[in-house]
């Protein structure tokens, strides 16, 4: 259903007029992003903006604007002698079981078609909130994952890797301020709660000129601002963890409110059958909060945060002597984001921030014996402090120019270790830590040429200051499409890419025991070019959207653990002859990824989801590694499939299926043990040390594959409509047909039909069949 | 009471399938790899005699033999271009010996150590001696600490000596220092005690000085000496700074070696260097020259 709305406007005729104004959602008054304005006689048009703000400058004759946005009821307004004027809509949620929305009227503007930016992924909350999930947990980053060219590190890792780009390589912002460590539980889930996202959105390319900073991806999320008219709340249960979302007005129309909060409770569950003297905390929390205040049509304010922790640790009591030894990890974000969106004129737009970013990774040991106390901690970490302005222009319907810049100070503490022994007399402090500032300006102009041509160049330099080095970056940017026929285009894109600052990553173990360190007179950014060359293709008949791209991306300066390094100062019984400064433990070398990525997509009707493929290869080569050879990357995945099923059954029923395929990651695996002894400066004849008994011969870096990964999950939701709102009860089965996935390999032993000990290859499998049921709520 | 035992069940459910980790077999081809032989040898002209150890390597898969077979019947040989000399097996250590009136090492000169078994099988490496240059290697007693008076009312000193040189090889050289206390091991009264020397500092045993070039400023370390409290045979006591400088391979091999963390399991896989062909191990050559400080 639509409507069409005729607005008469006044007698005076300029040439030109601007429109311009927000697009929303009826009754909370929610922005929609990404939402169309289109105008089919003239055949141009535009789409909102980050704030859900839109202009467009046309002649002013009469026109009928068609205002829509996936999932919405169409509005077409008429407007006859129209002046420059503010339009704010209000969409309404469509019912998409028996009415046709935006992608199925041919009369429309296809979205994948007439974008100019490609290799850009949306994830719908609604999608993530259908797909089953392990543990009935639902997790933006897995659904990502999900998708062509991104792919996860190893079985229940919400990690990204992005077309050959390490986890690192991806920036990921919260309402624009970065997050750093965007795990739960090692790694098993990401720290959104998609109860509080309204946008979720990953470019993998063509980088606009507004982004930068990461060589790979940006995955660029929004809060909701809060329903402005009536309280409404969200929430569930489930095994792992609950959840609960309240939104609603402080002032109606004027002022509203998001809080959204997290936390697991295995330990309160766990808590009575735990021995008094021995306990374990482990939990993980997260909260979201936001405020927004309109001051008028050209004003508004918003200020949102984020806080997030897990902890893992043990306490334990030896009650006779009065002994106690506590231990443990833990690791969390906090970010705060304050906004002002500012109308200088219809075709001005602005949007400054303040933004501040923490993240702290720490591990502790305390204990107390023969009354003397030792205390160890750790701890790691990044905090930034930024500003950022962007200003959209809309200049015509030719031209629309987005500039802008951001300053940012990060402090950096890559390691930090404080020891108190009483016992030993020892008081040690070492804390190093690293200021440096980042910052960039940019300009990118949006350019239909004609109908079927457009172009977005851009350029953006960008700045880095750090330990008395200053780096200039020129960044040239480059997206283009060409629409064959209304529903076909061709799309192409090129950029370059710099990255300031690096993350050292062990290969060795899952946990967030990351490093983030700045680049340095002795660490060079990190450089990337990737070009892109795809197919868009649109099928309103039956609501499908059809991409094909192929890429190619290189990487320079790309940092790396040395061979024998580790994040923490060790000292092995086997070898206590090192020290270890973390600028002295890693390599450089390059990668470069090419691939082919093909996805099939229904967004609305009763059964949507999609198909998506990737072919790919990641390789890299460092001079320090693996005797100089080239070799692939630990996450490179030659095929990668996946396939997302969501059907209403009915009403009050949903089901829900994945199935995902990858190539098995690579791996290293020992060959041989061998007795190597080594040369000492001893002064006496024979020179020979100890021999060395645990010398290991291994194979060539990542020159053997783990088993292929393939799981099936399913899921069915019954929805029921109460007098106070809405419940949901959800069955889900992670990896329905228990296929045994490998998660890490050791050396272990059996025993052969001889009777002979034998040294085989052992698998680890994390998740078999898991059922999981959950409870949802909204009102 | 129904709550608490859904609660209850929930728990174990959960607490149970995290606890699951289903092992089995890895369903992947293991690497097929044969015994290989490992060849060790460190050549010097300013050593007394060359040692060389032959053993083979052990497949990590398959059947398991705990032990590192060492080779004995092996014809282990080194050539060069005066000539070429024997080792023969000293039964104690199990190494292969050659004592320096066999063969004259020459700096700039390039050696192949080779080992042949009866059936056939033959490894070999080859290295060229660093050329002999001034490095102008110093000692320099910095300062003494007291450490304590000993049993006779004596005050016992450490000292902290200053090694420094300046390399002064064209190209990339490689150096190692190291500092070492005479020691006399009196295990058995009825024989002589017999000298060793003790590390005065392991840090610096195993770390690298590498030189682009010839170097204007001096490379240095300062080591302690230590109280010294190990015997009373020695009363005087005698200290002894080495400086070695290795080839190519002899920097790779040991910086391989010392990055290795064995079974640390938060250390990065380290492939160690190796360049003995059809083999593993390592055939390099060094340089040595000494200091010896008396105690004060």
């Amino acid at each position: 259903m639509c409507f069409v709305l005729k607005i008469q406007g006044q007698t005076s005729k300029p040439d030109k007029i601007t429109i311009s104004g927000y697009v929303k959602e009826e009754g909370s008054n929610e922005p929609l992003v990404g939402a169309t304005v289109y105008i089919p006689r003239l055949k141009t048009g535009t789409v909102t903006n980050g704030f859900g703000y839109y202009a467009l400058t046309v002649p002013s004759d009469s026109v009928t604007i068609w205002f829509s946005y996936v999932g919405y009821q169409i509005q077409k307004i008429r407007l006859d002698n129209p002046q420059s004027q503010v339009l704010s809509i209000s969409l309404s949620e469509g019912k998409t079981l028996n009415e046709v929305t935006i992608i199925g009227n041919r009369d429309t503007m296809p979205q994948t078609v007439e974008n100019v930016q490609m290799s850009q992924l949306s994830i719908r909350p609604a999608d993530v909130k259908a797909i089953p999930a392990l543990l009935g947990e639902k997790d933006v980053i897995k659904v990502l994952q999900l998708m062509p060219g991104v792919q996860k590190g190893s079985e229940g890792s919400a990690g990204l890797y992005v077309r050959g780009g390490g986890p690192d390589q991806n920036l990921i912002l919260l309402d624009d301020a970065p997050v750093y460590n965007a795990f739960h539980l090692f790694g098993f889930f990401s720290l959104f709660n998609g109860d509080a996202l309204k946008t979720i959105e990953l470019t993998k390319g063509g980088f606009p000129a507004r982004f930068g900073g990461r060589l790979s991806s940006v995955l660029e999320m929004r809060m909701k601002e809060g329903n402005q008219q009536k309280i409404k709340g969200e929430g569930g249960v489930g095994l792992l963890s609950s959840r609960f979302t309240i939104e609603g007005p402080i002032f109606k129309n004027k002022t509203s409110f998001l809080f959204s909060g997290r936390r697991s409770y295995l330990d309160i569950l766990a808590a009575p059958f735990q021995n008094s003297d021995s306990k374990s905390k482990f939990y993980f929390m997260d909260f979201n909060m936001k405020v927004n205040h309109t001051f008028s049509d050209k004003d508004k304010l918003y200020l949102s945060g984020y806080f997030g922790r897990d902890l893992f640790g043990f306490v334990e009591r030896a009650s006779v002597f009065g002994e106690k030894e506590e231990a443990g990890l833990y690791w969390g974000n906090a970010t705060a984001t304050l906004r002002w969106n500012h109308v200088f004129n219809p075709r001005l737009f602005s949007n400054i921030s303040l933004i501040y970013s923490r993240y702290r990774f720490n591990i502790y040991n305390n204990s107390t014996r023969s009354g003397s106390e030792f205390s160890l901690k750790y701890y790691s970490g990044i905090e930034d402090f930024g500003a950022k302005a962007d200003l959209d222009y809309y200049y015509s319907t030719v031209h629309q120019i987005k500039f802008g810049g951001q300053a940012v100070w990060h402090t950096f503490t890559p390691s930090a270790i404080v020891i108190k022994d009483a016992s030993q007399n020892e008081d040690r402090n070492e804390v190093k830590q690293y200021g440096s500032l980042e910052s960039a300006l940019y300009v990118e102009d949006l350019i239909r040429v004609t109908d079927r041509l457009a172009f977005n160049p851009g350029l953006r330099q960008s700045y880095f200051y750090s330990d008395g080095v200053s780096r200039i970056k020129l960044e040239p940017r480059l997206s283009a499409r060409y629409k064959i026929r209304s529903d076909l285009a061709v799309k192409a894109s090129a950029a370059d890419m710099n990255q300031f600052i690096h993350l050292l990553t062990n290969t060795g173990v899952g946990l967030p025991t990351d490093l983030w360190i700045p680049s340095s007179p002795k660490i060079s950014p990190q450089r990337s070019q990737q070009f892109a060359l795809g197919l868009a293709k649109d099928l309103p008949k039956h609501n499908l959207t059809i991409s094909l791209e192929g890429y190619y991306k290189q990487m320079k300066q790309v940092i790396s653990y040395k061979e024998g390094a580790s994040f923490l100062e060790i000292e092995s019984a086997n070898n206590t002859q090192k020290s270890y400064a973390w600028e002295d433990q890693i390599v450089r070398g390059k990668s470069w990824s090419y691939g082919v990525e093909a996805m099939v997509q229904k967004h609305v009707g009763k059964l949507t989801g999609w198909v998506g493929y990737t072919l790919s290869w990641t390789r890299m080569k460092f001079p320090d590694l693996n005797f100089g050879k080239a070799f692939y990357a630990r996450y490179d995945r030659r095929h990668d499939a996946s396939v997302v099923v969501m059907y209403k059954l009915k009403d009050g029923i949903s089901l829900s299926a994945t199935w995902v395929y990858g190539t098995g990651n690579a791996i290293t695996l020992p060959l041989a043990s061998y007795s190597l002894p080594t040369h000492s400066p001893l002064p006496s004849a024979n020179s020979f040390l100890s021999a060395y008994d645990n010398a290991t011969e291994y194979s060539d870096r990542n020159a053997y594959r783990m088993a292929a990964y393939h799981r099936m999950d399913v899921g069915i939701q019954w929805h029921k409509k109460k007098s106070w709102g809405e419940r949901t009860w959800e069955l889900s089965v992670y990896n329905v047909y228990n296929h045994r996935n490998p998660y890490f390999y050791y050396i272990g032993n059996t025993t052969n039909s001889q009777n002979q000990s034998v040294t085989t290859l052992k698998q680890i499998t994390l998740f078999p069949f898991i059922p999981s049921l959950s409870y949802n709520f909204k009102f | 009471m129904k709550l608490k035992r859904i609660l209850t069940f929930l728990f174990v459910l959960t607490g149970s399938l995290f606890s699951i980790s289903c092992e089995k077999n890895a369903t992947i081809p293991l690497p097929k790899v044969e015994k290989k032989l490992v060849l060790t040898c460190f050549i010097s002209p300013d050593e007394d005699s060359l040692t060389a150890r032959v053993t083979w390597s052990k497949p990590i898969f398959g059947v398991n033999n705990n032990f590192i077979e060492t080779v004995t019947d092996a014809t282990v040989e080194i050539t060069g271009p005066d000539g070429s000399a024997g080792f023969y097996l000293e039964p104690v250590s199990e190494s292969y010996v050659v004592h320096k009136e066999l063969i004259q090492i020459k700096p700039g000169t390039t050696y192949t150590v080779s080992a042949h078994l009866p059936n056939g099988i033959m490894v070999r490496g080859t290295c060229t001696i660093p050329l002999r240059s001034e490095n102008s290697f110093e000692t320099e007693v910095l300062d003494s600490v007291l450490q304590y008076q000993d049993g006779n009312g004596k005050d016992v000193y450490s000292y902290n000596v200053k090694m420094k040189f300046k390399p002064s090889a064209t190209g990339e050289s490689w150096y190692r220092l190291g500092a070492y206390q005479r020691l006399f091991q009196d295990y058995f009264p009825d024989k002589p005690a017999q000298e060793t020397w003790e590390t005065l500092d392991y840090d610096l045993d195993s770390r690298f000085f590498v030189s682009s070039g010839p170097s204007a400023n001096p490379y240095s370390a300062v080591v302690s000496t230590g109280a010294g409290f190990y015997n009373e045979l020695d009363s005087s006591k005698v200290y002894r700074f080495m400086l070695v400088q290795g080839d190519r391979s002899y920097y790779q091999f040991h910086e391989s070696v010392f990055n290795f963390e064995g079974d640390n399991p938060f250390a990065e896989p380290v492939q160690l260097f190796s360049n003995v062909e059809g083999g593993l191990g390592v055939v390099c050559s060094y340089l040595k020259e000494s200091r010896t400080i008396r105690k004060p």
